[in-house]
């Protein structure tokens, strides 16, 4: 086993389980680097093909490592009633790909969020992690500049 | 000695040297009631002072509470008659970000009183700039709050009587209000009488179930004779279901309400050990629940003893990785015990076989929130509380009002008085054309269908629920059968694949709205729809495939002729 995945896996204080080992890799490494599902499956006692049922099964998990920036738009309905779908559009121009993707030179990663719970706030995305409420195309626009502008990045969300 | 017994005995030794050495409990924690009162021994840290309040809660974050609350913690600074506290929100969603300010001795300007002798002031659209303005102005008399119509006075606030209002970092103001006063009575009580008293009440699951709590707990409390070893309780706090956002905010504002609440139906049921269950984007709750968690447990509120050594119970937090799936409370069990999130048949249900195949009771965090005023109250008094059935709910309302927010109602209340009056009606120049009740699992109720009564369980034949209390308000800027596509797609794509009939069937249904939507429709689609939506429901394991025609149903009983016209 890779140490620094043993490293991870060793360091959860609380009830081991798979989900609980695959959450602690995400978290630790930004998304399920090679090696994590046999590693899981070896600390846990579980199958490989068990272990990554559960990888593919939960939305949240991610087998390539993310894009520089993180661009989520929530696609729940009380988002789509204020049109998300014109925002998904922005980001879609902005990046140059659709959701869900990272662009080729894994500068943006475009996420749809299944809600973000923030409803009397919609339309909202996460930006980095971080969420915007009320958006307007106009307002996304001005941020994902700001956000391009700013360079930087490197967030986890 | 087996393991086990060797675990027991620690245990209960342990307890007895507590007790002898008066450690831990304070100095007599002979009854809960003495330990109750040792709790309350510390004085929340602001009394006497001005307390300026900002509503720091995860959707107010998205608006820049954060930014504000560090304008005021500057503003602030070097004031000794003024402190900062950090709230979570109070369901005012439209106003976010908000800042209170409440005095120690009623000179300001009142909206509504907060505690005896207090007066509260509340500012709302607060941007970091304002801060230096209103911390300057404490002294003097305060603008009056915008006008926020009928939004609170129609509503009856149990569960969210201290959110946004009460510190929610801190277990000493929870005391200060009361808080664990309900706990304390529980446990002088003996599990039997508490489960009455909650059965008297008639409490029931507020995730959208609507089962009787007490009767749940019994029934747990029956499997476990017959089977030595734990019983748990798990809260559910996963609030997956697109448009609700209710138990987010009680457990970012009031924390310690919901572990009290925890901790009486532990007790009732005769649980050792409780799972809050939250999910993968709900970071702020389950940060806040971690500190309530960790502070409940330093205090001797949980753990090896609660309020004393006669009842343990240890709490751990969860995380999850998304996913809606609905409510549903087998496929909660197994995202704990770290499976794929698929449902479980039943028989046998929870209560005897749930949590690694122990007796199990799941509730959701708003049911446990009730239970603090139930059992400080009593049964009548929550019984007085509601028309048709006892209680509240909340609601969360969101869509095409004015005020959008979290609200707390009395049952009974009507949904026009909750669109209308508390939500302020339509945007300007618009018309209000339905109401998406229950989400993708509910249905669409048009707006002359608005006057009924919320009540546990259908709200129409058709499909609309009150469920866990969605309310996504739709008017005339989208088309009806536009709106139900997108419910359709939701539940297409959130379908888990375990039954065929709803891994092939929703995506089906999404599709001939698409094509009705998009004006390529015939006749067919509509049929093909109405087949659909009943097969679907009847041969699915979970609510998602059980419910994901409602939107259906409903839309093609009272917009028919929308549809009509789409599949000529």
């Amino acid at each position: 086993m890779d140490p620094k995945i043993q490293k991870v896996l060793d360091s959860q204080t609380r009830t081991v389980t798979v989900l609980s080992c695959l959450i602690a890799i995400q978290e630790s490494f930004g998304y399920l680097v090679e090696g994590a599902i046999p590693a899981v499956a070896q600390r846990t006692g579980a199958s490989v093909n068990d272990v990554y049922s559960v990888a593919t099964f939960y939305t949240h998990f991610r087998f390539q490592p993310p894009g520089e920036h993180q661009i989520e738009l929530c696609w729940g309905p009380s988002c789509q009633i204020f049109r998300s779908d014109a925002l998904m559009k922005q980001a879609e121009e902005f990046a140059g790909i659709k959701f869900n993707g990272t662009t080729p030179d894994k500068k943006y990663t475009l996420r749809g969020l299944e809600c973000a719970g923030a409803c009397a706030l919609a339309p909202v995305g996460k930006l980095d992690g971080t969420l915007v409420g009320r958006l307007t195309p106009e307002k996304l626009r001005e941020r994902l500049i700001a956000m391009r502008q700013n360079g930087g990045g490197g967030h986890h969300g | 000695m087996s393991a086990l017994r060797e675990l027991r005995w620690n245990r209960e030794s342990r307890r007895r040297d507590l007790r002898a050495n008066g450690e831990g409990w304070g100095n007599d924690v002979s009854t809960p009631a003495t330990a109750y009162e040792s709790l309350g021994a510390r004085q929340a840290a602001a009394q006497g002072q001005t307390r300026v309040v900002v509503q720091d809660g995860h959707c107010s974050r998205a608006v820049g509470s954060r930014a504000v609350a560090e304008a005021f913690r500057q503003a602030l600074a070097g004031r000794a008659d003024a402190v900062l506290m950090i709230a979570g929100c109070d369901g005012a969603c439209w106003l976010a970000p908000r800042v209170l300010v409440i005095t120690p001795d009623g000179q300001q300007v009142a909206r509504h009183e907060i505690m005896p002798g207090e007066r509260l002031t509340a500012f709302g659209h607060v941007r970091p700039e304002d801060a230096a303005g209103i911390v300057a102005s404490l002294a003097a008399p305060m603008a009056a709050a915008p006008d926020a119509g009928a939004f609170w006075s129609l509503q009856r606030r149990v569960v969210l009587r201290d959110c946004g209002a009460g510190d929610a970092l801190s277990l000493d103001d929870y005391v200060a209000r009361g808080g664990y006063g309900g706990l304390a009575k529980a446990l002088a009580m003996p599990p039997e009488e508490v489960i009455g008293e909650v059965l008297r009440a008639d409490l029931r699951g507020r995730g959208g179930a609507y089962f009787p709590a007490g009767r749940k707990w019994q029934a747990a409390r029956a499997a476990q004779l017959s089977k030595k070893g734990p019983l748990y309780l798990v809260v559910n706090a996963e609030e997956g279901e697109p448009g609700v956002f209710k138990d987010r905010h009680v457990m970012e504002g009031d924390p310690h309400r919901l572990i009290e609440g925890l901790l009486i139906a532990a007790y009732a049921a005769g649980a050792s050990k409780a799972y809050i269950y939250i999910n993968a984007e709900a970071n702020l709750s389950a940060e806040r629940v971690e500190i309530a968690v960790a502070q409940a447990r330093e205090r001797g509120v949980t753990g090896d003893g609660v309020l004393g050594p006669a009842f343990a119970c240890a709490v751990e937090v969860r995380r999850g990785a998304g996913g809606y799936v609905c409510g549903e409370e087998t496929t909660l069990l197994n995202t704990i015990e770290g499976y794929r999130r698929v449902p479980r048949l039943r028989p046998p249900f929870p209560t005897d076989a749930g949590l690694w195949s122990r007796p199990t009771v799941i509730q959701n965090v708003e049911t446990l929130a009730n239970l603090p005023f139930i059992l400080s109250e009593g049964a009548d008094a929550y019984r007085r509380i509601g028309q048709g059935a006892p209680g509240t709910k909340l609601v969360s309302l969101s869509g095409a009002v004015q005020r959008p927010g979290l609200v707390e109602v009395a049952l009974g209340t009507t949904l026009r008085q909750i669109v209308y009056d508390i939500g302020g009606g339509p945007k300007p120049g618009r018309r209000i054309v339905a109401v998406a009740a229950g989400g993708p699992s509910g249905g669409l109720l048009p707006e002359a269908a608005l006057d009924v009564a919320i009540s546990p369980g259908l709200l129409h034949p058709t499909g609309a629920v009150l469920g866990s209390g969605g309310m996504t308000v739709v008017d005339d800027t989208m088309p009806v059968p536009q709106v139900v596509h997108m419910l359709a797609q939701y539940n297409a794509r959130e379908s888990c694949g375990k039954c065929t009939p709803c891994r092939e069937g929703t995506p089906r249904m999404a599709q001939a709205l698409e094509r009705l939507v998009e004006g390529k429709g015939s006749a067919k689609d509509i049929e093909e729809l109405r087949a659909l939506a009943e097969i679907v429901p009847a041969a699915s394991l979970c609510g998602l495939g059980q419910m994901a025609a409602g939107p259906i149903t409903s839309a093609l009983h009272f917009f028919g002729d929308e549809f009509s016209r789409l599949a000529r």
